[in-house]
């Protein structure tokens, strides 16, 4: 793994300069290659990734992102946070929208469950489901992803955030609305969120319900962990839009393979094989 | 982290994880004790059905798989009455002992 502290970068991501940045361009002097000046100056003060790659002239637009990612690790830019309608999170739980899923994706969550490849299995309490995000795109070599733990039990928190770290994951923790809100503020976008049921002053639905209504969220992929077991209660979490649905107690290779199928990895960090179910064998 | 790094962590999460359980089962006896005497209201079974729930969901994951059934099999019964809100009748209530007994040696075994 690189020393560099990379991320997915996306393109509708917002960019600001740093003071640093913005005395890199106002300086008589660059250490800067061409590429990486050319997206300074095109983002102007501040530029989503995709508006900053279509205004690009001799970049390719496949290395936009990556020039971002380079930027912001040197310090030049940052990510812009709190921007009103894609990544407010001040109303994050006080937005009214629907409090449960609707009767047409629980319809179809029955049938994902019932009729597709994705496999359901129930052994007394252990349910292990897991669906690539056909959301994201797959992340270039060496970034490291951000995933964010929303567990309220200080020891699976800390074991969470060992076993993914130990994976190559940049990982953050939360335990209650408060500290959801936070994370999510704080940015930038986490990759997927381990998302538990149970928690003192919400629970995983609710906040699953509320990312996919936030312009900024609604992409993220989800893994519900949880020892909420019965039918309804996955079929709650696919409905509601989850990608993946793990039930507690867990082993730490169904969780760590459950967390490279969502995001399109393989358990070696290469591109999964979408043709093989995981949970089949 | 090494390979080395994270089973010293796993097993410090784990050793801890021991530890204090005993101490939050005794909790839950006095929160039970409290609310069957009156003391504390019935909505505090909501709270220590999730104190069943969280060891069920934890237990097996740091070694404790009897503390996990255990607390599954409290979590149920209490889970009646924290939705009703409803008291445990004076039957249901004989079982509550039996059930922290299970889960206090459960618990105490390691």
């Amino acid at each position: 793994m690189s020393d560099k502290h990379h991320r997915v970068i996306l393109d509708d991501d917002v960019f600001a300069l740093t003071a640093k940045g913005a005395e890199e361009l106002r300086g008589s002097a660059t250490s800067l290659v061409p590429s990486a000046l050319e997206v300074l100056i095109l983002i102007d003060g501040k530029s989503t990734v995709g508006e900053t790659a279509s205004r690009a002239r001799t970049i390719e637009k496949e290395t936009v992102a990556k020039i971002f990612d380079n930027l912001l690790y040197d310090g030049l830019i940052d990510f812009v946070r709190d921007q009103a309608g894609s990544l407010d999170f001040v109303d994050f739980f006080q937005t009214k929208g629907p409090v449960k899923p609707s009767v047409a994706a629980m319809a179809k969550a029955k049938k994902d469950t019932a009729a597709t490849t994705l496999l359901l299995q129930q052994q007394g309490y252990v349910v292990r489901i897991a669906r690539r995000s056909g959301a994201r795109k797959k992340p270039e070599e060496n970034r490291i992803l951000s995933v964010l733990v929303v567990e309220d039990d200080p020891h699976l928190a800390g074991m969470l955030k060992a076993v993914l770290a130990n994976e190559g994951f940049g990982v953050r923790t939360a335990k209650d609305r408060d500290e959801i809100v936070a994370a999510f503020r704080q940015g930038p976008r986490p990759d997927l969120v381990l998302l538990d049921v149970m928690l003192p002053d919400t629970d995983g639905f609710e906040v699953l319900l509320k990312m996919r209504q936030h312009p900024g969220l609604k992409d993220v992929p989800v893994v519900m962990l949880t020892a909420k077991a019965t039918r309804d209660a996955v079929l709650k979490g696919l409905a509601s839009g989850a990608n993946g649905y793990i039930t507690k107690p867990f082993e730490i290779e169904v969780l760590v393979t459950a967390v490279n199928v969502v995001l399109g990895l393989s358990e070696k960090g290469h591109a999964a094989d979408t043709s093989q179910d995981p949970w089949s064998a | 982290m090494s390979k080395e790094e994270l089973n010293r962590t796993l097993a410090k999460l784990r050793a801890d994880y021991v530890d204090q359980l005993p101490g939050t089962v005794g909790e839950m006896e006095v929160l039970w004790q409290g609310v069957v005497a009156g003391e504390l209201p019935s909505s505090k079974l909501v709270d220590l059905a999730r104190m069943a729930h969280s060891i069920a969901g934890s237990g097996t994951t740091f070694g404790l798989p009897d503390a996990s059934r255990a607390a599954r099999e409290l979590e149920t019964f209490l889970d009646k009455f924290g939705e009703s809100g409803r008291m445990p009748g004076p039957a249901e209530q004989a079982t509550v002992p039996a059930l922290f007994a299970a889960l206090r040696q459960a618990a105490a075994r390691h």
